[in-house]
């Protein structure tokens, strides 16, 4: 975990007390993490901003999850992309990223906050490793 | 003394001059009286003097004496004077001629010589009656010169008119007589049979002149025939085998030669000729041949017959090549030894081919045995022979034909010979066969289709038949034969009270999706069903008589599939509102999952405001898991993973914790290691859920769930089994749990816990198996592949 710390986190949810809550619990866990409230938002400032991990809610008005996974593994290989979502429907979205060829891993809600930041640290350490 | 002597000498020789001459007078007297009966007899005499105590007599002998003498010797019968003393005086040619001695002979000899010696005694009685003037006759018999015997009539008679007394001597010859006597007494003796006879016979003398009859004889002649020569009354013509026939005489039966059975003809004049069997023989006597007996036997009729008989069999062949069949005949052993002009054409087997044993030559070979064996049971008790069989024709083609015998018996019951037929069935048989085709279709169609059918008579409803659709309905009731009332106790009166309302009238009725609590078995529980069926009255073939048909299908899977199916809609609907609400409930549980985690990573938090925000969090995952079990599993995650399967096991337990509790359900563990699967994780919760759910509405209260883990295949599967102390689940229901919609927990459950249970374990490439006892338990094992490769996330 004090390899990961320090990585840049992207928090995506048009809950902004889901994301700001979240983006916290981050912090705490010292990650320089920061918050999005639409896909719009999240994708404009993926440039400035860098992350090496995006989390964010699958359904969302707009620019949904999936549809910024995409975009995220098009345009910045590097950064993970980890889904989490609250609705029973997310199987149907995800079914229709995988027939484009992209599979997303989706986290249900609630997730307790020990369960991801353990999924986070992994995630990170495995690229780390596999990286260096 | 010597004068004495010489007197008496003188006295003796002067006696002696005095005989002498005297015997020369006598023989003087002799020697003239001798001349006088030769002259007497040879007529040179006409008169004779005859000295006598009155001085001398003349007889004159010619005039009447000599008509007399002419009579005497002109008559047939013999005659002779005898002397007192039984010398005879004379004697007539007639009776020398009968005894066969010279007149020289006879004359001046003893008549007594002449007879047998037996007939001396007899004679000399009559003689010496005759001298006391009783004439007298007797029979007696002479004995001839030959030495044979000579029956004949004598009678005697003094002369009193001749002087000295003579005696007159009639002979009459018996030997004629005698013979006819005989005949006649013979033929009396024959008479009462001659006459009771129904054989013609006749009785000839040594002349053939026909001198007996009887009735026979003249109604077969037409006439009497008695005193007729036999060959003029009855011209026969001798039948001798195959030689020309020949006229038959009268002599050649009194030739002493007997005929025996000999047939003849008799041509009449006028008449139909007659067949006779004729019987000759000779009748002897002493004296040879004095005639025969002829004995005829009209055998007309038999020897008709015969000629029928054979004209018969003429007829019999000509018939029985104009019929159909073919005609055999066989000895009691069974050795063909007939077979008409038809056999022969048929099978081309020439009759030489055809006789003894080889007459199975043409049975179709799957035909022999049988034919044979009814054959042999015919045979050992004398019945009918009769079979069906396929007998080769000369092309090589079989057609079938119906065999009949039947055994012909003699007067004495013994089996003579077999007479039988073969008659070409092939058309009715191949009509048979396709009738029988058809009929078997038709039950085939019957007993395959999946409507059930029943056919019921009478008023009180008696199952005639029912297919095995409809036996289905209750596998454990008999059917066939009983009522329906027998049947169905438990449908109630208004089932079977419609169906006589529909027998009485006509009125065919149909009814959908009917309920109704029936028993599968007589001993089995109600059970909640749905028909939809049809009745309607339909002739029986060949009868004025109605029965009902009862066409049936039964539709509670139907309707309760479509009660799942509006259930499940249901179900979906409030899946749906879950699915909504929950976005809304999981992520506010979100935020205070991560408010709550804020809270208590504080720094400058209180110990006890921490142990309250601990029981915050276990509370919140009950709630997190309360909404993903009741929402879907599978949105959990997206790739299959590698699963250990005790850990999923007891994600569940911990789940049904609570549940398990309260129903003081124990739960045995028994993992070995088994390495892990690849699978959806949450998928195979739901299996496990389904499982665990499913035995604990199995199981009373202190009941017991076996959890399993173990090895197979060396390590290359997993099997893993769930068992539990339950009620069971009966054997016709186990094979149908897997079914969709097939539930044992009537309105509780979906039907479709185990159907998905077992698409999931089949998408993971498992299988699944149920054992169960009612009482004991059920056992459900799922066998799975071991993940081999390492790839894993």
């Amino acid at each position: 975990m004090a390899k990961s710390t320090h990585a840049r986190i992207l928090i995506v949810d048009d809950e902004p007390r889901i994301a700001d809550t979240l983006a916290l619990i981050f912090q705490h866990a010292g990650y320089l993490a920061s918050a999005a409230y639409s896909g719009e938002d999240a994708w404009s400032c993926m440039a400035a901003h860098r992350p090496s991990l995006v989390i964010t809610d699958v359904v969302m008005p707009g620019l949904d999850g999936v549809e910024l996974g995409k975009r995220i593994r098009a345009s910045y290989p590097d950064c993970q992309v980890l889904l989490f979502s609250g609705n029973a429907d997310t199987q149907t979205i995800l079914n229709a990223a995988e027939q484009q060829g992209y599979t997303f891993e989706v986290l249900a809600k609630p997730v307790s906050p020990p369960q991801i930041l353990a999924k986070v640290a992994s995630l990170l350490d495995q690229r780390s490793s596999s990286c260096s | 003394m010597g004068e004495q002597i010489s007197a008496s000498n003188e006295l003796l020789i002067r006696e002696n001059e005095e005989l002498r001459a005297r015997l020369v007078e006598t023989e003087n007297q002799l020697a003239e009286a001798q001349e006088l009966i030769r002259a007497i007899q040879s007529g040179d005499v006409d008169a004779v003097v005859v000295s006598g105590p009155q001085g001398e007599q003349v007889f004159t002998l010619r005039g009447a004496e000599y008509a007399y003498r002419a009579l005497v010797e002109a008559m047939n019968e013999g005659a002779a004077t005898l002397g007192l003393d039984g010398t005879v005086l004379y004697c007539n040619q007639r009776l020398s001629g009968l005894l066969g001695i010279p007149l020289e002979q006879m004359i001046g000899n003893p008549v007594a010589k002449l007879f047998a010696a037996e007939a001396t005694l007899v004679f000399e009685a009559l003689f010496s009656q005759a001298l006391a003037g009783e004439p007298c006759t007797a029979e007696l018999d002479f004995r001839s010169s030959q030495g044979s015997r000579i029956p004949v009539y004598v009678s005697l008679r003094e002369m009193k008119s001749v002087d000295p007394s003579a005696l007159c001597m009639v002979v009459t010859d018996l030997t004629e007589r005698k013979q006819r006597d005989e005949l006649i007494a013979s033929g009396r003796l024959a008479a009462s049979i001659l006459e009771s006879a129904a054989e013609a016979i006749a009785v000839c003398d040594h002349t053939g002149r026909i001198i007996r009859v009887n009735q026979a004889l003249i109604e077969l002649c037409g006439s009497n025939p008695l005193f007729q020569n036999f060959d003029a009354a009855l011209p026969l013509e001798l039948e001798l085998g195959t030689a020309p026939s020949r006229p038959f005489s009268i002599l050649e039966a009194l030739g002493g030669e007997t005929l025996r059975a000999q047939e003849i003809t008799f041509v009449r004049k006028n008449r139909r000729p007659v067949f006779l069997l004729l019987t000759a023989a000779p009748i002897k006597s002493t004296s040879g041949t004095i005639g025969c007996v002829l004995t005829m036997t009209d055998i007309t009729e038999r020897k008709r017959s015969e000629i029928a008989l054979q004209e018969s069999q003429w007829e019999f062949a000509a018939l029985a090549n104009l019929v159909p069949q073919f005609v055999w005949m066989c000895t009691p052993d069974g050795l063909c030894f007939y077979f008409n002009q038809r056999w022969v054409d048929y099978t081309g087997l020439s009759l030489e081919e055809s006789y003894g044993i080889a007459w199975t030559v043409p049975f179709h070979p799957d035909d022999k045995q049988a034919a044979w064996d009814a054959w042999n049971l015919a045979f050992r008790t004398g019945g009918q022979y009769r079979i069906e069989s396929r007998l080769r024709a000369a092309d090589g083609s079989y057609r079938w034909f119906l065999m009949r015998g039947e055994p012909q018996r003699n007067s004495d019951g013994e089996v003579s010979r077999w007479f039988g037929t073969c008659t070409d069935i092939e058309e009715l048989k191949q009509a048979e066969q396709a009738l029988l085709a058809e009929r078997q279709l038709l039950e085939t169609v019957v007993r395959r289709m999946p409507a059930a059918v029943l056919l019921a008579e009478d008023d009180d409803l008696r199952i005639r038949l029912v297919n095995p659709a409809y036996q289905d309905f209750a596998p454990g009731k008999e059917m066939a034969g009983k009522t329906l009332e027998e049947v169905w106790p438990e449908i109630g009166p208004d089932v079977p009270r419609l169906w006589r309302h529909v027998l009485a009238t006509g009125e065919p009725h149909s009814v959908i999706d009917q309920p109704f609590d029936i028993r599968r078995s007589p001993d089995a529980p109600l059970e909640q069903t749905y028909f939809t069926w049809s009745i309607f009255r339909v002739r029986l073939p060949g009868s004025d008589r109605w029965a009902l048909l009862n066409t049936a299908l039964e539709t509670t899977e139907r309707k309760r599939s479509q009660e799942a199916l509006i259930r499940s809609e249901k179900l979906a609907s409030v899946g749906r509102m879950a699915s909504t609400i929950a976005h809304e409930i999981n992520n506010p549980l979100e935020t205070i999952g991560n408010v709550v985690y804020l809270a208590m990573t504080d720094p400058g938090i209180s110990l006890a405001a921490k142990s309250y925000l601990e029981v915050a969090v276990q509370e919140l995952e009950r709630v997190t898991h309360i909404t993903r079990q009741s929402l879907a599993f599978h949105r959990e995650t997206s790739t299959p993973t590698l699963i250990d399967l005790s850990g999923s096991i007891e994600n569940i337990l911990k789940l049904f914790a609570n549940r398990l509790e309260s129903r003081k359900v124990t739960v045995e563990r028994d993992y070995a290691e088994v390495g892990r699967i690849r699978a959806f994780g949450g998928e195979i919760q739901q299996v496990i859920s389904n499982l665990l759910s499913n035995s604990m509405d199995a199981l009373a209260s202190h009941g017991r769930i076996m959890f399993r883990l173990s090895s197979m295949n060396g390590g290359g599967k997993i099997r893993f089994t769930i068992a539990d102390t339950g009620s069971g689940i009966a054997p016709e229901r186990l094979a149908r749990v897997f079914e969709p919609f097939f539930t044992t927990k009537e309105m509780h459950g979906t039907g479709l816990g185990l159907w998905v249970t077992k698409q999931i374990v089949e998408k993971h490439g498992g299988t699944i198996r149920v054992r169960s006892k009612l009482g004991k338990g059920t056992v459900f094992s799922i066998v799975f592949p071991v993940a081999t490769s390492a790839k894993a996330d």
